[in-house]
């Protein structure tokens, strides 16, 4: 599996190099998947400093258990995996507390800026799991089997997360 | 064919086999209701690739951890300072040059033998090295060198908290700072979204 036309030839040889011993060599994954990884945990949780802090405890593990890495062509599936648990085990303790408050004003956006503000809350309205589908697909284009493997869960359960997802986005956006 | 449901999913991202994206497109020719699901689901994505991509707020780094130079060379310089230092304090030692002759003494300074009047041929002039065998007192010198030891761990400590509380004062300067600029860009969000509103409301 590859993700999103990134380059995992490249990410499996820097995995190797940082396997021989040339640990500062991990820093070149930092830089390509940082982003990515950052915006994914943010859309999330939707707090910039505690997205950044987990996005930190993402690259930590996946520096500390590379080891176990087995399909080296599958570095950025796999640190998304460890995005997704560190992710989870963070939400896990916020069970029952609202993330934001949603303005229904702010979602007939009439300026980019304000159409940016409305879908970062709109996209709390959704269950964690529904969210993160549709972030993974829309903002990371991962396939549908792709986010199965993140999630741990068939992809039947994943088309069907996106489709309600999606009709739940629709309903608080237009 | 029946309606898309959430095969709208596959459909839309191009994820069912050629013919099924074929049979789909010929049920969308002829189902308006299907149509326009797909144009709601096509303006929902749209308007959240609207919304970009935000920068980490800092980097990661990751650095192997330098080892201190300093100290991995200057531990056994001062524990053989030490060394000499309870040797010293422990077998004094006296080193006097007389009469061309190189004395060296270990232990108590012993008394001058009084010169004797008989005059006696004199040797050839030759270096000579006595020494005083006396037993070496251990138990002082293990004290000794534990004592420079905690000395040298005592010195080492210290500056290891000065330099502790110089990367606090430093995190904490940066912490400010980073709270100043958090308190700014919360304020700039402020006025741009009441531009935006603004501008909006001209419109």
């Amino acid at each position: 599996m590859k993700l999103g036309g990134l380059k995992p030839i490249d990410d499996r040889k820097i995995v190797e190099r940082v396997l021989k011993g040339d640990t500062e060599a991990f820093n070149l994954l930092v830089r390509q998947w940082e982003k990515p990884i950052y915006n994914f945990i943010y859309r999330l949780i939707n707090d910039r400093e505690e997205a950044m802090d987990l996005c930190q405890d993402s690259f930590l593990k996946a520096y500390r258990e590379l080891a176990t890495l087995k399909d080296r062509d599958r570095f950025s599936a796999w640190l998304y995996r460890i995005a997704h648990n560190t992710c989870y085990s963070r939400l896990r303790k916020d069970i029952g507390k609202t993330f934001v408050e949603f303005d229904p004003n702010t979602s007939s956006g009439r300026s980019n800026v304000v159409n940016h503000l409305a879908i970062e809350k709109a996209l709390q309205f959704l269950p964690e799991e529904q969210r993160e589908t549709v972030v993974l697909k829309v903002f990371h284009e991962l396939k549908f089997e792709e986010i199965a493997v993140i999630q741990g869960s068939p992809v039947s359960t994943v088309k069907s997360r996106l489709y309600m997802g999606f009709e739940k986005l629709r309903s608080i956006l237009e | 064919m029946t309606h898309l449901g959430e095969r709208i999913t596959d459909f839309f991202f191009g994820e069912l086999s050629a013919a099924e994206m074929d049979e789909a497109r010929r049920h969308l020719a002829d189902c308006a209701e299907c149509r326009k699901e797909v144009q709601q689901f096509e303006h929902t994505h749209a308007m959240l690739k609207s919304s970009s991509d935000a920068e980490p707020p800092r980097h990661i780094v990751f650095e192997t951890e330098k080892r201190s130079f300093g100290w991995r060379w200057l531990a056994p310089i001062g524990m053989a300072a030490a060394l000499v230092l309870a040797v010293w304090i422990a077998a004094p030692m006296q080193i006097q040059w007389n009469a061309s002759q190189l004395v060296i003494n270990f232990g108590k300074v012993s008394t001058p033998v009084p010169a004797q009047a008989t005059v006696l041929p004199a040797p050839a002039p030759q270096p000579v090295v006595q020494a005083v065998v006396q037993p070496i007192d251990y138990d002082r010198i293990i004290k000794a060198v534990q004592a420079q030891i905690a000395v040298d761990l005592k010195n080492r400590d210290l500056q290891q908290v000065k330099m502790n509380q110089r990367t606090q004062d430093y995190l904490d300067y940066l912490r400010s700072l980073q709270e100043t600029a958090e308190i700014q860009t919360f304020k700039n969000t402020d006025t741009i979204q009441m531009i935006a509103l603004k501008t909006g409301s001209q419109d």
